[in-house]
């Protein structure tokens, strides 16, 4: 069961700014996704929806346009986030990947297949939630530029419109495995949040959680807090 | 009543059950994420923009367009029939695919016999007549009004027609005249001299431009058809404008392809 429901401790995850950008992200992305995925079962949603396809797939093609406007503007508000707002930089710099990052993958992996006893002790984001994030940052830019050039079809020649076809599918079928193999299990099956990690929502994550994902991180806000209150009491004394 | 025990395992139990079913539909998803751009062959990327996708009346589909549609076609050996009734005498002699010369380009000329009257490249009006080009549909020769149907396929063909005391004639029905003098030389042709056959045929073939249109003189702005009168969408207009075949065919009036795909 969710840990966080079960501790009295908790500590914030994600700030409102960050999870309204998430909630956005995470609804055009499912919009994109599912329109753009109908166009390669057209035959079956037409055979399905008969006389209704017309409507349908003029529909797809209009919410699709749509959701890729959003998910432009919310990247390009996430970039004058992490530029601007200090709770940006912040993220920011706690995403930039570091070598123990490699050796945090490998220890982990050495965890899982039994040859260590501890995992190893991660902070505030670990690889894998790096390696997702700066995915998004590539699949981004990949999907923008290549479905900017086919909703602009005529202004390019046939030859561009192809490549950026294939680019379009192929970012849009990698970001969609990953979604569901990596993103869904680690918020959704993975047993220490099982069945949903609701920093999404609250923005909050359990000190269990904390010890067991982000120890470093966990240990440094400990030692911040104890300082704060010796702080305090050297100030009252 | 069911203990708090019970209530808290029933709820526990329906949650599981949910997410194992959300787990199924993501796998089989993801599988066929899979299958389609792993395992299903070659991708059409198809961009079509807000273009309908409804496929009109069986009765003027083509024969077999889903089949041709579907495969590549590298491996298509069956014959794709256009299934449009027609009247003309050109593809009484000369068929569907009529363009079998240039191996190089035949097949644009073929893909556009899909859906364009012979006349349209084959008869170039003079510049004192004044020639619309409209679709027409195929059973009943009635200009249509909206294009539905996959691109090309909309149950009728570009025809031209000529402006005469303001009333418009077909250009690709030969008068009563000339296509009795035809069909009678199709009958007779076994029969013929020489000489014969070649008055007849000079004759028959007459009216036709010694040189074809070509490609740049209608994918061009202010170019020989009027997208917008054939009605296409103002966006499927700017494309077919701006095609790269203008500029490829200005640039490369010949085509050179890999030698190794002559023929030996």
């Amino acid at each position: 069961m969710n840990d966080t429901v079960n501790n009295k401790s908790q500590f914030i995850r994600l700030t409102r700014s960050q999870r309204i950008q998430h909630i956005i992200l995470m609804i055009s992305t499912t919009l994109l996704i599912i329109t753009g995925f109908m166009l390669q079962a057209d035959r079956w949603f037409i055979s399905v929806l008969g006389n209704a396809s017309e409507a349908v797939f003029w529909w797809r093609g209009f919410i699709h346009r749509v959701a890729g406007v959003v998910v432009t503007v919310i990247c390009v508000y996430h970039l004058i986030y992490v530029v601007v707002s200090k709770e940006g930089r912040s993220w920011f710099l706690d995403m930039l990947p570091r070598v123990k990052d490699i050796v945090d993958a490998w220890q982990n992996i050495m965890y899982m297949l039994g040859f260590r006893k501890e995992r190893p002790q991660m902070d505030r984001f670990f690889y894998l939630e790096k390696l997702e994030y700066w995915s998004v940052y590539f699949g981004m830019f990949v999907v923008i530029v290549t479905g900017t050039m086919m909703w602009t079809e005529y202004l390019w020649p046939k030859f561009y419109i192809d490549v950026a076809g294939a680019f379009h599918l192929g970012e849009a079928t990698l970001a969609a495995l990953a979604i569901i193999v990596g993103h869904i299990f680690s918020v959704h099956y993975n047993p220490h949040v099982y069945p949903m990690n609701r920093a999404f929502i609250d923005g909050m994550i359990s000190e269990d959680l904390m010890k067991e994902e982000h120890r470093l991180w966990y240990e440094r806000e400990m030692n911040k807090k104890e300082n704060q209150q010796n702080g305090v009491d050297d100030n009252a004394k | 009543m069911p203990s708090e025990d019970t209530k808290h395992c029933l709820k526990c139990l329906a949650v599981d059950l949910l997410m194992g079913l959300v787990f199924l539909a993501l796998i089989g998803f993801g599988v066929w994420l899979i299958y389609i751009y792993f395992l299903r062959g070659p991708i059409d990327i198809e961009t079509r923009g807000f273009v309908s996708r409804t496929v009109r009346s069986e009765e003027v589909q083509p024969i077999h367009v889903e089949k041709y549609r579907l495969s590549h076609f590298h491996n298509l050996d069956d014959v794709v029939l256009k299934g449009i009734p027609s009247e003309s005498l050109c593809v009484k002699c000369h068929g569907d695919y009529p363009h079998t010369k240039e191996k190089k380009t035949r097949s644009f000329f073929n893909a556009h016999a899909w859906f364009m009257a012979c006349e349209v490249c084959h008869i170039r009006p003079d510049n004192a007549e004044q020639v619309n080009y409209l679709w027409l549909e195929a059973d009943t020769g009635e200009a249509l009004t909206t294009l539905n149907g996959q691109p090309g396929v909309y149950g009728g063909q570009i025809v031209p027609l000529i402006v005469e005391n303001q009333a418009q004639k077909r250009l690709d029905i030969l008068s009563v005249t000339d296509q009795e003098f035809g069909e009678e030389f199709i009958k007779l042709r076994e029969h013929l001299d020489e000489g014969q056959v070649k008055w007849s045929l000079k004759k028959i073939h007459k009216p036709l431009a010694k040189q074809a249109v070509f490609c740049d003189e209608c994918h061009t702005r202010d170019g020989l058809l009027d997208f917008s009168q054939l009605l296409y969408s103002s966006q499927r207009v700017l494309h077919l404008q701006s095609l790269d075949m203008a500029s490829m065919v200005k640039a490369y009036e010949e085509f050179h392809l890999p030698s190794l795909l002559d023929a030996r």
